[in-house]
């Protein structure tokens, strides 16, 4: 299927679990912040929705799998053709990837965009108060939707990169989403080790040290995998 | 000083040798021709020679001229390596224009020059994807021409190509030496070796060994 199709369905599936509330418990919500929090609920060591679940793994893990499917392409069939015209890999890595950061964060801000439009069409209130998550802060929840959502999704692109430049294959990058998706699950990720999932907005009930917490988390694992980056590009170039 | 120099460069792949200790100097103006069987090497070679991917062992330095500080690629280079790599769901020029705009160095109408030059018609609105593989060979040689590349660095450049198409790019590789370009390039035909290359190098048990 080609990557414009893919890319479709993508956006009707975001924009569905948007605007008819994923968790179906989108509706009961007094609020327009609220009804935000219940639809990315994700899933947390506290509570765990299959249908919050697989809505978060279509949104983030989706975006990521249309990523891969690029960058697989790019990799096999036009690396060296754009490479002879940059400077440098690093350069190149930058040019390329500039896109999907703003990408990035054009998906979340629709997605809040589409959230909140759909709240004031429901009737819901706009008042800025969170009734679902007691002794949390719509600046907070917000926060958490955005920063931490970006990171968490750069996370997930740059470890697909990693992979795909080793090994470059498209079973390999499919392979990575069924692990990411695995290391999602909250009875192995309890501790908020793993860099995966961990910006569901249901953390946002875990209060404010966990919310900076998990971007210094995911700031830290973000790092560490531009250096891997660095290290690959250094020593391997573009591979053989 | 050469063009291109390699001092005692090895390359392994998961321990495996493909080329080693491989010292050369290539110069400006000539037209190289590496032979060897299919898996030799002559891809990894050119890769190396364009920065792609670091020897094991060795260096290769090439000429400041098409070297920037601090680059890790060298510049006026053009290249065909490994497959004519397009996006099939847009046209032939607007693939070469999506290359173009990374350097900013080239109008729309040298696209278009570049692409009849090869022997295509730049207002072809045909979807890549359903070129003839002749005409996807064509479009690879456009790209590696059409910013007026000073080193061509081409990997079975006539692959594909009926022989008209082959007699018109040998005439246009013969042009461009004579303009001073220098050219490195593979080719399973002994004929397009005869014709056109200054040297043969061919690759022999990991050796690069002087034919001509």
């Amino acid at each position: 299927m080609s990557q414009i199709k893919n890319t479709v369905i993508y956006i009707v599936l975001c924009l569905l679990g948007v605007i008819f509330a994923a968790s179906g418990a989108g509706g009961q919500t007094s609020t327009v912040w609220d009804r935000l929090y219940i639809v990315f609920f994700g899933f947390t060591e506290q509570r765990f929705f299959m249908d919050s679940f697989v809505y978060y793994c279509i949104i983030f893990l989706g975006f990521v799998y249309l990523f891969q499917t690029h960058l697989s392409i790019v990799l096999t069939e036009r690396i060296y053709y754009q490479l002879i015209r940059y400077p440098s890999l690093y350069r190149w890595f930058w040019q390329f990837f500039r896109p999907v950061m703003l990408k990035g964060i054009l998906l979340l801000t629709v997605l809040f965009c589409v959230t909140i439009i759909a709240g004031v069409w429901e009737g819901k209130s706009f008042s800025l108060t969170l009734m679902e998550v007691a002794g949390s802060s719509v600046p907070m929840l917000v926060y958490h939707f955005f920063i931490n959502g970006f990171l968490q999704l750069m996370n997930y692109v740059l470890i697909s990169f990693i992979v795909i430049w080793i090994w470059k294959k498209g079973e390999y990058s499919l392979i990575t989403l069924g692990i990411l998706m695995v290391l999602s699950l909250p009875i192995l990720n309890q501790k908020l080790i793993f860099p995966s999932g961990l910006n569901s907005l249901g953390h946002v009930g875990g209060g404010e040290n966990v919310i900076v917490q998990i971007s210094i988390i995911l700031l830290i694992y973000l790092l560490v995998e531009l250096f891997i980056i660095y290290y690959l590009f250094k020593k391997r170039g573009v591979s053989l | 000083m050469a063009l291109i120099e390699l001092i005692n460069v090895n390359k392994t792949f998961k321990n495996n040798p493909i080329l080693t200790d491989i010292s050369i100097r290539f110069e400006k103006g000539l037209i190289y021709g590496i032979t060897g069987n299919n898996g030799s090497g002559k891809s990894v070679l050119f890769k190396m020679i364009c920065g792609f991917i670091p020897p094991d062992e060795g260096s290769i330095v090439i000429d400041p001229n098409y070297m920037d500080q601090k680059a890790k690629f060298p510049k006026n280079f053009g290249i065909i390596i490994d497959r004519p790599g397009y996006d099939g769901s847009k046209n032939g020029f607007d693939n070469l224009k999506t290359l173009a705009i990374i350097q900013s160095l080239i109008s729309d109408e040298e696209i278009k020059n570049a692409m009849k030059t090869v022997g295509l018609d730049p207002d072809n609105k045909q979807k890549v994807k359903n070129y003839s593989l002749g005409m996807k060979q064509k479009l690879s040689l456009a790209q590696a021409i059409m910013e007026n590349q000073e080193v061509l660095i081409l990997d079975e450049p006539f692959n594909a190509l009926d022989s008209e198409s082959v007699e018109n790019i040998r005439k246009l590789l013969l042009d461009y030496k004579n303009n001073g370009k220098t050219i490195f390039l593979t080719s399973h035909n002994q004929e397009d070796i005869d014709l056109l290359c200054d040297h043969v190098l061919r690759i022999d048990n990991y050796k690069l060994v002087e034919v001509r």
